[in-house]
């Protein structure tokens, strides 16, 4: 029998499953996020694994990336080069950010010759000398990594292929360097943030990744260590370190993946109930439905694909108000401090999990209970009402679809809401992990096609990419993503085809 | 006269995409365009049409193309200020103000990106009260008024004036070098006298869509029903809510053409037919609303209004229809915009 591991670095909590090949939850273990994510990984790892259980993969999804965005922290200094002949100045670089993030991350932007239009012409041909003048310039005055962004380069990436040459022939091959087009797609200037963000946290990121793929050879495990992306989708390190952005959002998707997997199920609502926050999602053929709102992470426009996710601030450590009968829960929460500042654990604040402890559907050993009964029921059935409104939301017309609770908060939900159609599945505190430890193995293709050749090209395709997966590990691939985009005002008619193909991970 | 500022750019960002009937492009980019503009060259003046004297030079200026290449090809402003000299140059004095072409959708935003640059006011009025697909129908088609010339630029201000005998012609032509200019040129389709702006324009086009932007904004904050009050201030109707369950498109002659099918239970759906803009509204079988009154597919949690290119299966959304400007339900305007004008649509 071969295992893998899955873990899930979050902002409060750090968990990790051991999972058999035939996707059984062996072992799981729960630890709090440590200052250096590695020792909380550490831990966890040691506690589900040991030397008698031969391991394919690791996987982990990490948060990481999304907190050095949140909190401005670890990043370093961006210059931007937009490749605009017509001189564009009405919308800055990082226009619209935080000002403590702007602060952070911007170095300065230059506008270069360059850009198409939307039929493939150039705006203007690139300017090799007055290209290479600006990344003197920027290098020299302190930018730590360049983000390149050229107009309708999604559709035609040739002139930002060239300038990374010319940036990796002045300052070598490991300064950060993002392309727009390889993280975006139309959409400047959410292209450009998200190039922006990419490039900022590659050095910090790298490090990151590094430390944990050396804690798990200290531990004794050498097999394979991979991330988990926003799609679902698993990235190796090396993938990673170039595009640490595509990380940012694999937590939500791994709890409503792993919810959904846990209870047996490929289409179903899913609640990850944590400490601060309610997210809500919806597996579809199992996985988890696109979001086509624009996606914003920090406010800032990002143009990426995200789960689509209903959240609310109703959690564990939510704080109770009470007046008169009337009860407030929420949106504050004391979060991670939970243990230090919750009635029941001798505390100031009223919180969601007192009126648990107080009902008895969570029972802590040494703690007061500090609600009565009743009120602690009415408190319980408003929070359970207000998550039951974001399965309404999300499952819109099908009614049917079963509504599967998970994360560290699940359990505070009183049994007697519990039924075939509301399920609390087993190891639903590790959701995320196990969503973490089955994420599959894919290959994208991201190409522009000829229309007229369409059928003949997409055959083509879709055997590069199944090919391309199955080398990559991943066994018995299918094509899980198939868009074609027509663009109407070339002359050619030509289309960006998006392809990916996807298999479950097991290499040869 | 009043000020529009940075604190007002939201209102209108939301009214004019309502306003836009799922056309009229996402008023995204031109947001932050105008934001970023306010910053640079302070608020904008916004006038009355009675403020102007009957012999005042007044441009409408907006941008003619895909909204699609907007999203990209954020704008100079050289190509509207281009507009704007060739036409002072020619008629040999300057403007008095700008105005606005179309209020649905982002072209709501064009003048804002040079008023203050240029020390212009806008005039609160515009040409069509909504957003419609083709470029002759505005309200001086119904009156009769004939383009005197119209003007065109190109990002790096090459400019065209276009001698039309009327705006049918500027469509065909002007839509021809449009592409030529990268899918996406400035344009002022007429020049026109203070008197000519009474006589034939909206007014209150600002003033309405940021109200409408403002009930929204303030309904969400007070966490009220968004819908109810658009409803209210608009004089409209609910005609449905369901989850977007299908969406055929194509693109004909430059032109975003198709359905989109909501459903609410298993035996109620809603089917909406679009060209650019949506034009019909079917519950079952059975026509509840159509051009030229005002359809709009609201999103259900943010209350954004939803444009036709951003439309997308499992979207939580409302349906409401509003009462349009009356020019349009005369005899003259329902021969350019009314359902006869877009049977071809209905029929897809």
């Amino acid at each position: 029998m071969k295992y893998k591991i899955g873990v899930d670095i979050g902002g409060t909590n750090t968990d990790a499953v051991l999972i058999d090949s035939n996707h059984n939850c062996i072992k799981a273990a729960k630890t709090a996020t440590t200052q250096d994510i590695s020792q909380g990984f550490a831990t966890v790892v040691q506690q589900v694994w040991t030397e008698q259980e031969p391991i394919t993969g690791v996987f982990a999804g990490t948060t990481h990336a999304i907190n050095s965005i949140l909190e401005a922290k670890n990043l370093c200094k961006v210059g931007v080069l937009r490749l605009a002949g017509y001189q564009p100045d009405t919308l800055p670089s990082c226009f619209g950010w935080p000002d403590k993030l702007k602060q952070a991350v911007l170095h300065q932007c230059i506008t270069l010759d360059g850009g198409y239009e939307c039929d493939g012409r150039e705006i203007t041909p690139l300017n090799e000398y007055a290209t290479r003048c600006a990344i003197e310039t920027l290098a020299n005055s302190g930018a730590q990594g360049i983000a390149v962004n050229g107009i309708f380069s999604a559709l035609y990436p040739p002139q930002e292929q060239r300038v990374r040459q010319w940036i990796m022939d002045d300052l070598g091959n490991d300064f950060p360097i993002t392309l727009s087009h390889e993280i975006g797609g139309i959409g400047f200037v959410e292209r450009e943030n998200a190039a922006i963000l990419n490039t900022a946290l590659q050095n910090n990121l790298k490090t990151g990744f590094i430390k944990l793929q050396d804690t798990l050879k200290k531990i004794g495990i050498h097999s394979p260590f991979y991330l988990v992306q926003n799609s679902g989708l698993l990235m190796s390190v090396e993938e990673a370190f170039k595009f640490p952005i595509l990380t940012i959002a694999a937590g939500p998707k791994n709890s409503f993946t792993g919810g959904a997997r846990l209870a047996g199920l490929e289409h179903a609502v899913v609640a990850d109930i944590g400490g601060t926050s309610t997210d809500v999602g919806m597996i579809v053929n199992g996985y988890p439905r696109r979001s086509y709102k624009m996606s914003k992470v920090a406010n800032i426009q990002l143009g990426f694909y995200m789960p689509d996710m209903l959240s609310i601030a109703l959690g564990g450590g939510s704080c109770l108000t009470i007046n008169d009968g009337l009860i407030q829960i929420g949106p504050v929460s004391v979060g991670s401090a939970l243990r230090q500042r919750s009635r029941s654990f001798g505390g100031d604040q009223l919180t969601l999990t007192d009126a648990a402890i107080a009902l008895g559907s969570v029972s802590i050993n040494d703690v007061q209970q500090m609600m009565d009964k009743p009120l602690a029921e009415k408190v319980l059935i408003q929070a359970f009402q207000r998550v039951y409104q974001l399965y309404e939301k999300m499952a819109g017309a099908n009614v049917d679809l079963p509504f599967v609770l998970v994360g560290g908060g699940a359990s505070l939900i009183p049994s007697q809401y519990l039924s075939p159609q509301v399920i609390l599945p087993p190891h639903w505190a590790c959701a995320n992990a196990y969503g973490a430890a089955l994420s599959e193995m894919g290959a994208t293709i991201n190409t522009v096609i000829k229309l007229e050749d369409r059928s003949r090209l997409m055959k083509e395709y879709e055997q590069q990419v199944l090919s391309q997966a199955e080398q990559l590990g991943a066994v018995s691939p299918r094509i899980i993503e198939r868009e074609v985009i027509p663009y109407h005002y070339s002359a050619d008619k030509i289309a960006k085809l998006v392809m990916t193909a996807a298999g479950a991970y097991n290499p040869s | 006269m009043r000020v529009f500022s940075e604190k007002d750019i939201e209102s209108l960002a939301l009214g004019a995409a309502l306003l836009g009937s799922g056309g009229g492009g996402n008023p995204f980019n031109a947001m932050m365009v105008t934001e970023h503009q306010i910053h640079q060259y302070g608020p904008v003046d916004i006038i009355k049409p009675t403020d102007l004297a009957d012999d005042d030079l007044i441009v409408p200026i907006g941008f003619m193309g895909a909204p699609l290449i907007s999203l990209e090809r954020i704008p100079h402003t050289r190509e509207l200020e281009s507009v704007i000299a060739a036409i002072e140059k020619d008629y040999g004095r300057k403007l008095k103000a700008l105005t606005i072409t179309e209020i649905g959708g982002s072209n709501a935003f064009t003048p804002f990106y040079i008023a203050g640059k240029l020390g212009l006011p806008i005039v609160d009025a515009d040409l069509i009260g909504r957003a419609f697909p083709e470029l002759q129908m505005i309200t001086t088609t119904v009156h009769n008024v004939k383009p005197d010339a119209c003007y065109m630029a190109d990002i790096f201000g090459n400019t065209i004036k276009l001698n039309c005998a009327d705006l049918h012609a500027v469509e065909k032509y002007a839509r021809q070098l449009t592409v030529a200019f990268g899918s996406s040129a400035a344009i002022a389709l007429h020049v026109f006298s203070g008197a000519s702006v009474k006589k034939v324009m909206i007014a209150g086009s600002i003033s309405k869509a940021c109200a409408i932007g403002h009930a929204i904004l303030n309904a969400r904050a007070q966490r009220l029903n968004v819908v109810e009050a658009v409803l209210a201030i608009t004089h409209g109707r609910h005609l449905g809510e369901g989850v977007i369950i299908d969406i055929d498109q194509t693109i004909r002659d430059g032109f975003l053409n198709g359905h989109v099918i909501i459903q609410k239970t298993q035996d109620c759906h809603w089917q909406i037919k679009y060209q650019n803009e949506y034009l019909f509204v079917y519950e079952n079988a059975k026509r509840m609303a159509a051009t030229p009154d005002i359809i709009a597919i609201i999103d259900k949690d943010s209350g954004m209004p939803i444009t036709s290119e951003s439309m997308h299966y499992g979207l939580r959304v409302e349906i409401i229809a509003m009462p349009g400007p009356d020019i349009w339900y005369t005899e003259e305007g329902m021969q350019l915009v009314g359902p006869s004008r877009f049977m071809e649509s209905e029929s897809l």
